[in-house]
């Protein structure tokens, strides 16, 4: 018995296994090897008879040889059937298989959906409100009267019916319906489709949508209104972009603001892009004009509160170096496939 | 606004780049727009002195000159009748690209050597003759560039001035915050004037009716004027600021309105009966026939300047036709007024005009300034118009409009506010450069700040804060990244539904498309007929004067996009809101709306029919709502418009409100688009699976018994229910699932009969059912189909 050369045992078996060309050629193999009769099976009976010193490595030896063979019969088998239908004259690799159709999200609903988990991230709840809105939440509760000059700022879509309401030119009216019904802090982003009636052109639209964001409590300062724009400007365009932040005017806020980010075409050295001054703009915001609170019953002495608005448009353009507002809405899939 | 540097220098001794000023301006909030360099396009056009000029010897009409611009004579051949020696004329070097977009070469013509061109007014696109070149007159100093003869070698800083800052729409006001930003002294103008003659309340009076429209009216008389045309000087820096000249006393009092921010505006006083200005709200249909010559049609919610017998202005917005300084004015009755900047924009608004005039009174103007914008320009038109101005300011005043603002503020409330501390000496100093005085106030701690006068929009802490904050540095305010306060409540259920909708539509394969929402009265409404619009008062026009009442027609113009640049298999999808008017609300809904064309995959090569067909629809309707975990909802046979009627199906809830529609687009409907295969839609209301929906599951336990499969061959009648026979199946205890195995119709059964395999999965939850168990189920459920359905066992 201890004569056996386990390799070349093992040698022999591996290679009737392997070179088995069909099932009925493994089957024979396995009746050879480690049928009931088999030639393993037979060794691994043996083991008793053997000198007590050499018992435990034949033993070893031996199972893991029938395991290594049983595995091998299986994975042979295993392939011999699933190439079946492949193996002749016809088997083609390259071939096309049946595809599913791949959807995808517009770009704007994936830009939406950035904007809203940086804010959320920071503690924001997101607010919605009517499309159709009335001239009191749309202008006059933002500080906006009649005749008065900002009124300008905006071109207004008015309705024939329902008489006189508008369709809001900014998600700002939830500003004020969600301080209405709830008592600081408020901290909220408003994303909607907003309405102005511009030219249409290769970047304004009639249509288009916004995100506002609001957070009004004890405290709440303009350094962290930059703070939370810098957040979000370094996600959407990156931990390396510059930031400026430059005085600007709603008659919602004051102070007022703009944020510009450093151009990323030019690095900051001026090109088309920029208009030559190396940064460009992408959202309004400031301080929650103290005004407002007397329209929503509160405590201008007790809480302070910032507010900041963009275009969702704007963002995705920048993002993704879209040239044409009017893509958005014209949906092709040639356009909408590449995001 | 346009601020010419060269102008600003009056003012300001501001000697950095324009470029320096443009960032210093918008850091500040007074966004530059643009830097304008008008004699730009004059590089290399120079004043040059014609020497000599003759015949070319080879071309009759060439004349051979040499011309200098202070040095060597230069030779140019020139092709002007008009040429001649001793002619002062613009003349560009080799080298230069004119204005038209010639590029001068040096050039042989005809043999003799040209080394640049004599200018016409065509080559330098200053004017339409190109008969002869330009001959400047005499005095024009050889070698200065043509640009800064014209007066235009200037830098102009463009300004995208915000309707707060009225104040900003002057070159003094922009001097004012230079001079704040870069800490540099500031010149005022000169506001003498030398009075001669009778006092001019002897000729003129004023009388204000309506003060709460006019709380001042400053007016000055000035006789024996002589009308003429400006001097180049001052063309040129109306021209700058984008003013076209008129007349002397018309261009002097925008020059001054341009510099002070305070319009005005002359009337001949011939026309003015018995010198009397009035200022009063409108009669109702009184006329006035403005400047540009429209007769206007007033009512009492205008003001106007008056005399005794009519309208003369629409006050501060513009002027009477009849009133206005003509060639042979010779006495002028000046207005300097304080409007109430809303009644200049009801007038503004009325008349449909945005004037220069207008868009400072609306934002505001300085009520302190009108008598001495009145000395200013009185003086320039004695200067330039040869005029005497009569002794004494002619007024009437609200007393209340002059006095002095203030706001308390407390200093630790401005810098919590902005997160920054500036220290207080730098704090005051800013205020005051801009203007405002800082006392102490009442209580430690408290300032009174005194508002300037031109700055309307400041009456607040805030303000205050914001033009600290502004002249400090927004980037030196700091950037508090830290997070605060209290976590958020989540998302709400409708925003997880919107996404949990959107996620699963991705997966089967929709693209997302996001369409106009603004549609023409002719849009089809397939999904909600007989529904009323939301209709806009202005809208842009036909095409866009609704709110959309349904996604539909939208995502079929999407569909329709695509198809016609041969993208034809296609899914689509939107989720958006409609509008349709309820009583005098208008209601709002949300809606998803799919549709689908062409191939059932991306990639097929093996099927006879591989499009879309009814059976996609349904099934993909069930397994959305599957993927959304809620009931497919009730189907009843669709009867509108705008589904085929075999095909069509509404969805309904337990009240039998419709909740959704599926089907195929009319053919009719189909066509009208360009579409020759069948179109399949879908769409429902947000709100009708908003309930149920992610509420949290209870975890049942798995089976511990083994179930069983069974098949059924059934033949049924052609138009038994399958589906309704499924969910019959269902209801009986012990049928966990009923699935449609097989369907078809065919020779071996008769023509009015289907057969059907279902395979049924049973399974009861508390034994192993024996071969007898299920021969009883077995036989109950073929006895309720045969009941039920008219169903019988196949063979
Ligand atoms: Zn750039």
């Amino acid at each position: 018995m201890s004569s056996i050369d386990y390799e070349a045992l093992a040698a022999e078996a591996r290679q009737m296994f392997e070179s088995a060309a069909d099932e009925h050629e493994l089957e024979s193999a396995r009746v050879a090897w480690i049928g009931r009769k088999g030639r393993i099976t037979l060794l691994l009976r043996q083991i008793p008879d053997l000198p007590a010193d050499e018992r435990p490595i034949a033993g070893g030896t031996l199972n893991a040889l029938k395991g290594e063979l049983a595995a091998c019969l299986e994975e042979r088998l295993r392939n011999l059937s699933a190439d079946e239908s492949e193996t002749g004259a016809d088997f083609d690799i390259t071939h096309p298989g049946r595809t599913p159709f791949i959807g995808r999200l517009h770009p704007l609903t994936t830009t939406l959906n950035e904007i809203i988990d940086v804010f959320r991230e920071m503690g924001f709840d997101v607010a919605e409100g009517p499309e159709v809105e009335s001239e009191y939440y749309n202008f006059e509760a933002l500080n906006i009267p009649e005749h008065h000059p900002a009124r300008g700022m905006w071109d207004t879509f008015w309705t024939e019916s329902p008489p006189g309401m508008v369709l809001r030119t900014h998600t700002s009216p939830v500003q004020i319906r969600t301080m209405e019904h709830q008592e600081p802090p408020v901290r909220i982003i408003v994303p909607g489709r907003c309405y102005r009636s511009d030219t249409p052109d290769s970047t304004h639209s009639p249509v288009f949508h916004q995100v506002e964001g609001l957070y009004v409590d004890e405290g709440v300062s303009m350094a962290m209104l930059r703070g939370a724009l810098d957040t979000f400007a370094h996600r959407l365009f990156g931990e390396e972009v510059p930031t400026r932040f430059r005085p600007s005017y709603f008659p919602f806020t004051e102070p007022s603001a703009e944020l510009d980010i450093g151009c990323f075409q030019c690095s900051g050295k001026g090109c088309r892009l920029c208009k030559g001054t190396g940064w460009i703009e992408i959202l309004g915001a400031g301080m929650v004009n103290p005004d407002l609170y007397g329209f929503v019953g509160y405590d201008p002495e007790k809480v302070t509160g910032y507010a900041f608005g963009m275009g969702v448009e704007r963002i995705a353009m920048l993002r993704y170096g879209i040239d044409d507002i009017r893509l958005f809405y014209e949906n092709d899939l040639r356009f909408l496939e590449q995001f | 606004m346009r601020l010419p540097l060269s102008w600003l220098r009056d003012f300001v001794p501001y000697e950095g780049s324009a470029e320096d000023l443009a960032v210093s301006l918008t850091v500040a909030g007074l966004e530059v727009e643009e830097i304008v360099r008008p004699g730009e396009i004059f590089k290399g056009v120079t004043v040059a002195e014609v020497l000599e000029a003759g015949r070319h010897p080879d071309a009759d009409r060439l004349s051979v000159c040499s011309v200098t611009i202070g040095g060597e004579p230069i030779p140019v051949v020139c092709g002007a009748p008009n040429v001649a020696a001793g002619q002062k004329v613009p003349f560009a070097e080799v080298g230069t690209l004119l204005p038209n977009g010639m590029r001068l070469k040096k050039a042989k013509i005809r043999g003799e050597v040209s080394m640049g061109m004599i200018c016409s007014e065509v080559e330098l696109e200053i004017g339409d003759d190109a008969a002869g070149i330009v001959v400047l007159p005499e005095e024009a100093a050889v070698g200065t560039s043509f640009a800064e003869y014209l007066g235009i070698d200037d830098e102009i800083i463009e300004i995208d001035v915000t309707p707060n800052r009225p104040d900003a729409l002057s070159i003094y006001g922009l001097a004012r915050e230079t001079a704040a930003l870069f800490q540099l002294p500031l010149e005022p103008p000169d506001f003498s004037v030398n009075e001669s003659g009778p006092a001019a309340s002897e000729t003129i009076s004023v009388a204000i009716e309506d003060f709460e429209g006019c709380p001042r009216y400053s007016a000055r008389l000035i006789r024996n004027v002589r009308i003429d045309s400006s001097p180049p000087w001052l063309a040129g820096r109306l021209r700058a600021v984008g003013l076209r000249p008129i007349n002397l006393i018309v261009d002097i009092t925008n020059y001054t309105m341009m510099e002070l921010g305070q319009p005005q505006h002359a009337f001949d006083l011939r026309q003015v009966a018995g010198g009397s200005i009035i200022v009063r709200r409108a009669r109702e249909g009184e006329a006035l026939r403005t400047l540009d010559e429209k007769v206007q049609t007033l009512d009492p919610e205008l003001l106007v300047i008056a005399d005794p017998d009519r309208a003369l202005a629409v006050a501060g917005v513009m002027g009477g036709f009849d009133s206005e300084i003509s060639g042979d004015t010779t006495d002028v009755l000046l207005e300097s007024a304080h409007f109430n900047p809303i009644r200049v924009s009801i007038g503004g608004g009325r008349l449909d005009l945005i004037t220069e005039s207008g868009k400072r009174f609306e934002r505001g103007t300085d009520p302190t300034i009108t008598g001495r914008a009145a000395d200013r320009t009185a003086r320039l038109i004695a200067d330039m118009a040869g005029g005497e101005v009569a002794a004494g300011l002619v007024e009437q005043v609200a007393p209340e409009a002059l006095e002095q603002r203030a706001v308390s503020v407390r200093k630790t409330w401005v810098d919590s506010l902005l997160g920054a501390s500036i220290p207080d000496d730098e704090a005051t100093g800013i205020l005051e450069r801009l203007g405002f005085e800082v006392n102490d106030g009442a209580q430690a701690g408290e300032w009174q700040v005194t508002i300037p006068p031109w700055r309307p929009d400041a009456d607040g802490p805030a303000h205050v804060a914001e033009e600290l904050a502004r002249v400090w540095g927004y980037d030196n305010l700091g950037s508090d990244t830290r997070l605060s306060g209290e976590a958020a409540a989540g998302p709400t259920l409708r925003q997880k539904l919107r996404v949990d909708i959107r996620n699963a539509m991705v997966h089967f394969g929709f693209y997302e498309v996001i369409t106009d929402s603004l549609v023409g009265r002719d849009a089809a409404h397939p999904f909600l007929p007989g529904s009323e619009p939301v209709v806009l008062a202005n809208p842009r026009g036909e095409e866009s004067s609704e709110l959309r009442r349904d996604l539909l027609p939208g995502v079929l113009r999407a569909l329709a996009h695509n198809h016609r640049h041969q993208m034809t298999d296609v899914r689509i999808f939107e989720i958006g809101m409609v509008h349709r008017l309820e009583g005098d609300k208008a209601l709002e809904q949300e809606w998803i709306v799919g549709a689908l064309h062409g191939s059932r995959l991306a990639e097929i090569w093996d099927e006879s029919s591989p499009g879309t067909d009814w059976f996609d629809l349904t099934g993909l309707m069930a397994a959305h709502y599957r993927a959304l975990r809620i009931d497919t909802p009730r189907a009843l046979p669709y009867n509108g418009a705008a589904l085929d009627a075999s095909t069509g199906i509404r969805y309904v809830d337990d009240d039998e409100n419709e909740t959704g529609l599926a089907g195929r687009l009319t053919i009719g409907f189909a066509e009208a688009l360009g579409f020759t295969k069948p179109v399949w839609v879908f769409g429902f209301r947000l709100d009708s699976i908003e309930t149920g929906h992610r509420s949290v599951r209870r975890y049942q336990g798995l089976p511990r018994f083994p179930a069983a499969e069974r098949d059924l061959s059934l033949i049924l009648p052609l138009e038994a229910p399958v589906g309704t026979i499924i969910d019959r199946l269902k209801t009986e205890k012990r049928v966990e699932d009923v699935r449609l195995v097989e369907r078809y119709t065919g020779d071996q059964i008769p023509a009015d009969r289907k057969g059907v395999l279902l395979s049924l999965r049973l399974r009861d939850i508390g034994n192993t059912m024996s071969d007898s168990d299920l021969e009883d189920i077995l036989k109950k459920l073929v006895k309720i189909l045969e009941n039920e359905f008219g169903a019988r066992l196949r063979g």
